[in-house]
C-alpha cells in the first residue's frame, strides 16, 4: 500500500470494484479498501440482473451465473397470477447471478487491471483539507493508516458512513428502506426460469416477495417491506417466516440473508469536493424493482471517467465533478429511478383490490417487453377506470 | 442499571465499545442484541443522527444517539431495542 493514489475507493461490491476496475485500465493508480475479510460475503441480495445490463459490464459466465431466468410471474394478493415475457420475446431476460462469485470476479478484474486491493481494511475518517476530500485514514487490523488520494469514490453500501463523515446527510427516509429477509431454499419445488412475485399487504405490505431461482429446486426466498410497516411480531423475518411455512414446508434453508434496500430518491448531491458516490451508497436502487446491481456498476464506471478527466485537467473541485452527477442523472439509469419513484409512490398507495383488478386485466397479455414501463403501460391501457388514479403518473412516465 | 456520569452520558471506555448508549436527550436506551443482529446494514441506513456504524460482522452505536427508536423500527429480525432508563 502507498501513501498516495489517484483514486481511492471505499467498498468491494459491484459498484466499487467496477470503479477500481476502470481506474487501473485507464492507467491510473487506485486502491479499494473493503471492510469485510471476503469480497461478496455475506451476501445481502435477491442477486437478479437484466441479461443486457450485464453484458455491458462483464461477459456473462456460468461461473457465476446461477439461473437464467425466461420470465416473470406476478401474483396478485388474491392469487391469481399473470407472467411477464416469454419465449417467444427470442431472449432470455435476465440471470440470477452467484454474488459471492460474482464479485470476487469483479474485483479480480480489478486486480488484474492494475488496482491494489485491501480486504478487512475499513475507512474509519475521512482526510479533510481546505473543505476538499483528500483520502482516508484506513484501518488494517488494529493499524491505522493515512492514504492520500485525488478522487475518494464512497462505494460502501447501503450502510455508507463515508459520504455522512464528510458532511452529506445520507439518512433514508424510514417509509423508504425496504427492511428485507431471504432464504436461500433447497429442495422446493419452483421453476428454474421463472422469478416469481407476490404482491400484496398481507404478504409484504409496501414491498413484494420474491422467489428467484438458483438453479434447480433451488430459489432465493425473499420478502421486503417498507420500514414503516416494520415493527415487533411483523418485520420482515416474520412475513417471510409464515410464507416460507406455508408454502415450502418441507424446503431446506441453507443461507440466512438480511438487509436494507434504499427506495427513496438519489442523494440530492453525489459529488463534493475530491468526494464521489456511486451504487447503494448514492442511492441510486431501482425505487420500483429495488434492483441496484447495475445502476451501482454505471455509476461506479461513470464516476471514474469524469473524475478521470478532472485529474488530467488538475481540477478535482465538486464543480469538475459535477459532470459525473449531472451524467447519471440524465442517462437512461438516472431517468429510470426518476419515473420509477413516481410509479413506487402510486403503487405503495394501493389496495389489494386494485392490485387484484390490475393484475386480472393484465394477466392474459404476453409481454415481451420485461422492463417496468412497458408493463405499466400495458396495465394502464387495460385498465381505463384507473386512468383517473394514475394522471399523475401518466405525466411522470411520458 | 447503570452508572451514569452527571452529564446523563455513560462513562465509557471509548465511544466506540459501547453496547449500548445513554445519551443526555434520553428517550431510551440502546440495545443492540448481537446474537440476534444479522449485521445488514439497514438500521445505519436510517439514522438521522449517524450514531450507527457496520464495522465487520457487528454493530456499533456511539454517543449521538438520542435512541429515538427507528433502527429498532425497521430492523428485519428484531435485534435492536429501546430500553427506557431504569
Amino acid at each position: 500500500m502507498k501513501d498516495n493514489y489517484d483514486f481511492l475507493v471505499i467498498g468491494g461490491g459491484p459498484g466499487g470494484a467496477i470503479a477500481a476496475r476502470t481506474a487501473a485500465s485507464e492507467g491510473y493508480s487506485v486502491l479499494l479498501v473493503e471492510k469485510r475479510p471476503a469480497i461478496g460475503a455475506p451476501v445481502r441480495c435477491a442477486e437478479g440482473i437484466g441479461k443486457e445490463a450485464l453484458a455491458e459490464f462483464i461477459k456473462p459466465d456460468e461461473r457465476w451465473i446461477s439461473a437464467e431466468i425466461k420470465r416473470a410471474e406476478l401474483v396478485a394478493p388474491d392469487g391469481v397470477s399473470m407472467i411477464v415475457g416469454s419465449e417467444m420475446a427470442g431472449s432470455k431476460v435476465g440471470y440470477i447471478l452467484d454474488r459471492k462469485f460474482f464479485d470476487r470476479e469483479l474485483v479480480w478484474q480489478a486486480a488484474a487491471a492494475g488496482a491494489e486491493v485491501m480486504v478487512k481494511t475499513r475507512a474509519t475518517a475521512p482526510i479533510m483539507t481546505d473543505g476538499k476530500v483528500k483520502g482516508a485514514v484506513v484501518d488494517f487490523c488494529g493499524q491505522k493508516k493515512k492514504v492520500h488520494a485525488d478522487i475518494t469514490i464512497a462505494a460502501d453500501g447501503v450502510e455508507s458512513k463515508f459520504s455522512r463523515w464528510c458532511g452529506i446527510d445520507t439518512a433514508v427516509p424510514v417509509r423508504e428502506i425496504m427492511s428485507s429477509a431471504q432464504y436461500l431454499m433447497t429442495d422446493i419445488d419452483i421453476d428454474p426460469a421463472t422469478t416469481v412475485f407476490y404482491l400484496g399487504n398481507k404478504v409484504a405490505p409496501e414491498g413484494y416477495l420474491w422467489v428467484f431461482p438458483k438453479g434447480e429446486r433451488t430459489a432465493n426466498v425473499g420478502v421486503g417491506i417498507s420500514g414503516k410497516k416494520s415493527g415487533p411480531g411483523h418485520r420482515a423475518k416474520d412475513y417471510l417466516g409464515r410464507f416460507v411455512a406455508e408454502k415450502f414446508p418441507d424446503g431446506k434453508t441453507i443461507e440466512c440473508v438480511v438487509g436494507g434496500v434504499s427506495v427513496c430518491r438519489p442523494l440530492p448531491e453525489t459529488v463534493a469536493n475530491g468526494l464521489m458516490i456511486v451504487g447503494d451508497a448514492a442511492r441510486v436502487v431501482d425505487p420500483m424493482t429495488g434492483g441496484g446491481i447495475y445502476n451501482a456498476m454505471f455509476t461506479g464506471n461513470l464516476a471514474v471517467q469524469v473524475g478521470a478527466k478532472a485529474l488530467s485537467a488538475g481540477d478535482p473541485s465538486r464543480e469538475s465533478l459535477m459532470a459525473y452527477d449531472q451524467g447519471w442523472r440524465a442517462s437512461p439509469v438516472g431517468k429510470t429511478i426518476s419515473r420509477n419513484w413516481h410509479i413506487k409512490e402510486k403503487f405503495i398507495t394501493m389496495s389489494d383490490a386494485k392490485l387484484n383488478t390490475i393484475i386480472h386485466s393484465a394477466r392474459a397479455i404476453d409481454l415481451g417487453d420485461f422492463s417496468t414501463i412497458a408493463l405499466i403501460k400495458e396495465i394502464m391501457k387495460r385498465n381505463p377506470l384507473l386512468l383517473a388514479d394514475l394522471a399523475g403518473l401518466m405525466a411522470a412516465i411520458k | 442499571m447503570a452508572i451514569v456520569s452527571k452529564s446523563g452520558r455513560i462513562p465509557a471506555i471509548s465511544p466506540k465499545k459501547r453496547l449500548w448508549v445513554l445519551p443526555a436527550n434520553t428517550l431510551g436506551m440502546l440495545l443492540i442484541h448481537r446474537d440476534i443482529c444479522g449485521y445488514c446494514g439497514c438500521c445505519v441506513s436510517v439514522c438521522p443522527e449517524g450514531s450507527l456504524e457496520l464495522i465487520d460482522a457487528y454493530l456499533e452505536s456511539d454517543d449521538r444517539c438520542t435512541g429515538c427508536g427507528l433502527c429498532a423500527k425497521v430492523c428485519p429480525v428484531g435485534a435492536l431495542e429501546v430500553r427506557d432508563e431504569g
